[in-house]
């Protein structure tokens, strides 16, 4: 009986490797894969749709899969393996954590798949492209229409995400570069608020205690802002220029108080940079193996544009020039 | 009456005292002391670098933050006591804003019933963590860390991510306004600590959880329905960790998938801060209360002469392990 049972799964596993083997499909058209890190805040969502939309303007792509890690490092190498068993031409990768997952990046590269990284930095050269936004260029851009906006001179805040995050410190750096251009803007503090709404509230309100004159608010993102306003609003103190990301609670907050501020976005259009940069390493066309977005910042008339009073505060501005179908629900 | 003199030979103290054990002046002296000791610190630091701690609108700040952290806390201290922990208040809190915002969805009208709603899904939550902990006898910190799992996970199921719903105006007046100069948050607080005060030291059910919490099996063959006591513990924590994840809507004013984010262990710092001992049997809301005000006030210190936030952490850390020190060597 054990026998039969043995022979039986030996017979099972061929033909499910036979079956495998014939039934791999002929390549007629482009396979995508791309590894996310989340999925876990809105602007993961118009990433993808960025992505889907980007997809669906070439009809050469045969299909594109997507998986998505929960932040895991060790999900993301597991997605990876699970994308190169679909057959895979080209790999993009939003990485969760860049150092913990190179191997897995090196070992598609070295399989002669091109891979497309974007979202971040990554230390390695064994990548067909690194699709990515000047980050510094991010805290300049803002510091610089905060500076220009008090017109060289008073007192403001400062407030980052997570302290050690390449991506805040990279903003900061920016910021401090320029601050340090304009003699007469005097920074009073600044603390990581970890772009979390209550942490950066709470510590705009010790701020405001602590400081009679508040005239301008540095934030690099419309997560801390916002509520710092809000913190202002309630202090019952005058609400100042402000910088933040394209966040629609930020910018709805701005136009309803009538207040300036400047809104530089973290674009989720990095997605379909991706996607095209992607398809031209694919067909053999020539690729960068560094692709640096440019972007513009919005200023007071433009958040007044693009701002969506009727959608969700955690829509992101400008990043919805796509059709309505590819659109996140929210 | 027999369940009743046994907690006097348990807690080795008399009527009065057990009467009191969950109120400000049982066995918190060395607590009083060490926030008059605050006090007069931040009165010094005033007089020295004109930092105004005692500013009345500072003051008011500090009471709405406290609020949020004293209930939370006071949560996790019913838990301990009755010798669990819960590691899920973060996500509850988290899921509870959810919630709220989702089904209150900006209509003033639906603010008490979805709030009410809230506390439902705590308390449900709090039954699992009570089941898997007095059932399967799944360890408390291996249960409550998996319902927090499973709860992340099921919130980003259902919300993919994305913030959901609008929070109604009445609830921002109740996290942001004031009545006669003092935050709303405060009186809800209040209400609930003098609730919890009542219910810990004046009833049945207070003297049997710290029954249950000094010695689950004495108290068990004593008479007393252990299971239902720790389920019970776990249903308020859960429930008080509902509620906050509603007021912190209120003060925010928005939804937003992380806003639990570090209460977990806030809770048990203040709770330990407060006298309850890990294991079970002690605490009290009085001390969870001066304990709260203890990370609060030296924290908010901290931020206004302008050290980094992150300042907080080592506060945070120092504090408690000094206290434990204290606790331990007032112990031998």
């Amino acid at each position: 009986m054990a026998r039969m049972v043995r022979w039986s799964l030996v017979a099972l596993l061929a033909f499910g490797l036979g079956s495998t083997a014939f039934a791999a499909p002929k390549k007629d058209g482009i396979v995508i894969g791309f590894s996310n890190a989340g999925m876990g805040d809105s602007w993961r969502q118009f990433l993808v749709a960025n992505f889907n939309a980007e997809v669906a303007k070439h009809p050469e792509i045969k299909q594109a899969y997507i998986t998505q890690a929960d932040e895991k490092p060790e999900k993301q190498l597991a997605d990876i393996d699970d994308l190169l068993v679909k057959k895979i031409d080209v790999l993009i990768v939003y990485p969760t954590v860049a150092d913990a997952i190179i191997p897995a990046i090196e070992k598609v590269y070295d399989r002669g798949i091109p891979v497309v990284v974007f979202g971040g930095n990554i230390a390695t050269d064994k990548l067909t492209s690194l699709v990515t936004q000047d980050l510094v260029q991010f805290g300049r851009a803002q510091a610089k229409w905060l500076a220009e906006e008090l017109k060289g001179k008073g007192n403001i805040v400062m407030m980052s995400g997570i302290a050690g995050n390449t991506t805040a410190e990279d903003r900061l750096a920016g910021a401090r570069e320029v601050f340090k251009q304009y003699p007469g803007i005097k920074v009073l503090d600044h603390q990581y608020c970890d772009w979390s709404p209550p942490k950066s509230k709470g510590i705009m309100e010790a701020m405001i205690q602590a400081f009679p004159k508040i005239d301008g608010i540095w934030a690099d993102s419309g997560l801390m802002s916002w509520p710092a306003l809000q913190a202002l609003q309630e202090a019952k103190r005058p609400l100042v220029p402000s910088t933040g990301d394209q966040l629609n609670g930020y910018t709805k907050f701005l136009v309803a108080n009538k207040v300036r501020g400047y809104a530089y976005p973290m674009t989720t259009q990095l997605s379909g940079e991706a996607v095209r940069q992607a398809l031209k390493a694919v067909k053999g066309e020539k690729v960068e193996k560094k692709v640096t977005i440019k972007i513009d910042g919005y200023g007071p008339d433009k958040i007044q544009t693009l701002t969506k009073q009727d959608l969700s505060d955690w829509w992101w501005i400008g990043d919805d020039q796509m059709p309505a179908k590819f659109l996140p629900k929210l | 009456m027999q369940t009743f003199s046994f907690l006097g030979d348990a807690q080795g103290g008399s009527w009065l005292r057990g009467a009191l054990r969950g109120s400000l002046l049982g066995r918190q002296r060395g607590l009083l002391a060490a926030v008059a000791g605050l006090a007069v610190a931040a009165l010094a630091i005033q007089l020295a670098t004109g930092v105004n701690f005692f500013k009345l609108s500072n003051l008011l700040n500090v009471a709405r933050g406290f609020s949020t952290l004293a209930i939370a806390g006071i949560g996790q201290t019913i838990v301990i006591v009755g010798g669990g922990l819960d590691l899920s208040v973060a996500e509850v809190v988290s899921t509870g804003n959810v919630v709220a915002a989702t089904f209150m969805a900006g209509h003033n009208e639906l603010f008490l019933p979805v709030t009410l709603l809230t506390l439902a899904f705590g308390g449900a939550v709090g039954v699992v963590n009570g089941l898997l902990v007095t059932k399967r006898n799944v360890p408390p910190f291996v249960a409550t860390l998996g319902t927090a799992i499973v709860l992340r996970g099921a919130r980003l199921m259902w919300t993919k991510g994305l913030p959901q719903g609008r929070i109604p105006a009445s609830l921002k007046e109740l996290g942001t306004g004031v009545t006669l100069g003092v935050p709303n948050l405060f009186f809800v607080f209040l209400a609930f600590a003098v609730a919890m005060v009542i219910v810990l030291g004046h009833t049945g059910y207070g003297r049997r959880l710290y029954a249950v919490g000094t010695n689950r099996s004495v108290a068990t063959l004593s008479g007393i329905r252990s299971d239902r006591v720790v389920i019970a513990s776990y249903v308020v924590c859960a429930a008080c960790a509902a509620l906050v994840g509603v007021l912190l809507g209120g003060y925010t004013g928005m939804s937003d998938q992380k806003i639990g984010e570090g209460y977990e262990l806030d809770s048990i710092a203040v709770s330990v801060l407060g006298g309850a001992a890990i294991g079970g049997g002690s605490g009290g809301v009085g001390g969870t209360v001066l304990g709260a005000i203890i990370i609060l006030v030296l924290t908010n210190l901290s931020l206004l002469m302008g050290f980094p936030i992150q300042s907080q952490m080592v506060i945070k850390g120092a504090v408690i392990v000094l206290a434990l020190w204290i606790n331990a060597h007032r112990g031998r």
